[in-house]
């Protein structure tokens, strides 16, 4: 789906390429207002945001997952979703750490968080939404 | 845009701060039910709730209040962790980010002046809270109408279908209560 948009077009993992109204805005903000307009497509896609900024331990390091969802395609299954701005892509550390939190899992590390447990183990795939500038400002 | 407040710096601990007092003043204090995390709410048997997760900094902007909004039935929540013992979490929960009445003045800027930005905040909060269900006659008819606040009710299932499944169960169930 393709809605009309200034500035940003959002990719999903889904294949699904959608746009964001926007203002012009500084690289230091990117990645927080990609933020806002994924979580906002998340609920497009039928998922409930289940915790944002999850800090998840695996043996190769900490993983910050910018999203936990879960619902849509994925039913009750447990979905990372990392943003990312632009051409920004994951680093080598980071798809090593998503691998392994896919395949063996990783521990939650952050404390007081409304729907996970520190320490509890998680697992689960992990889904890129990229938002994309198409113009406007930087 | 107003001027930042020079007698109250933008620190987690000062947000923490205002959001329980802003909040307390709404009617909604911090309260340890059923073992769960503290959470504001009310002193009811079944009370809508605010559980704040640590506030959390957002680059170049100021920080973030989030957490979950739902209802805790106390009697069916101490039935569950009788019955299954592991009860970490509400049964009816949804997290802020999902809506957008709190998402968006979620952000506290830097640029703003705290108590302001906190207490817009709170109020939404307490808006929210005031239209869940506050008894058991209530939450029964907010399941047979499935709505709590704008959303289905299985929009509160969290990590948990079953469970809240368990909870229409317990409410339709005569001999519970």
């Amino acid at each position: 789906m393709v809605t009309p948009f200034f500035g940003r077009t959002l990719y999903n993992a889904l294949d699904t390429a959608v746009e964001v109204q926007t203002k012009r805005t500084k690289w230091a903000d990117l990645g927080d207002r990609g933020e806002a307009y994924v979580a906002a497509y998340l609920e497009q896609d039928g998922f409930e945001i289940l915790g944002r900024q999850i800090w998840v331990r695996t043996s190769a390091g900490i993983r910050i997952t910018d999203f936990i969802v879960t619902g849509g395609a994925f039913g009750t299954q447990l979905v990372g979703v990392e943003v990312k701005v632009n051409t920004s892509v994951r680093t080598p550390g980071q798809i090593a750490k998503d691998e392994l939190i896919q395949t063996s899992g990783g521990t939650i590390a952050n404390w007081s968080r409304a729907n996970f447990t520190h320490g509890e183990t998680v697992q689960y795939p992990t889904l890129i939404y990229q938002v994309i500038q198409t113009g406007g400002g930087r | 845009m107003t001027a930042p407040s020079e007698a109250r710096p933008h620190t987690k601990r000062a947000i923490e701060q205002s959001l329980a007092l802003g909040l307390e003043q709404l009617g909604w204090t911090r309260h340890k039910l059923c073992g769960f995390h503290p959470v504001y709410a009310k002193s009811l048997a079944v009370t809508p709730y605010f559980w704040c997760e640590p506030i959390r900094s957002v680059r170049a902007r100021g920080h973030v209040i989030e957490g979950a909004v739902g209802v805790i039935h106390q009697a069916f929540e101490s039935e569950w962790e009788r019955t299954h013992g592991d009860n970490s979490r509400p049964t009816i929960i949804l997290h802020t980010a999902n809506i957008s009445e709190l998402s968006e003045p979620s952000v506290i800027l830097d640029s703003g002046d705290l108590d302001d930005q906190v207490r817009a905040f709170c109020q939404r909060v307490s808006l929210m809270l005031a239209s869940l269900p506050q008894s058991d006659a209530q939450l029964r008819e907010s399941f047979a109408l499935n709505v709590l606040y704008r959303f289905p009710v299985a929009k509160f299932a969290g990590r948990d279908p079953d469970k809240l499944q368990a909870l229409r169960e317990f409410l339709q169930s005569p001999t519970k209560h």
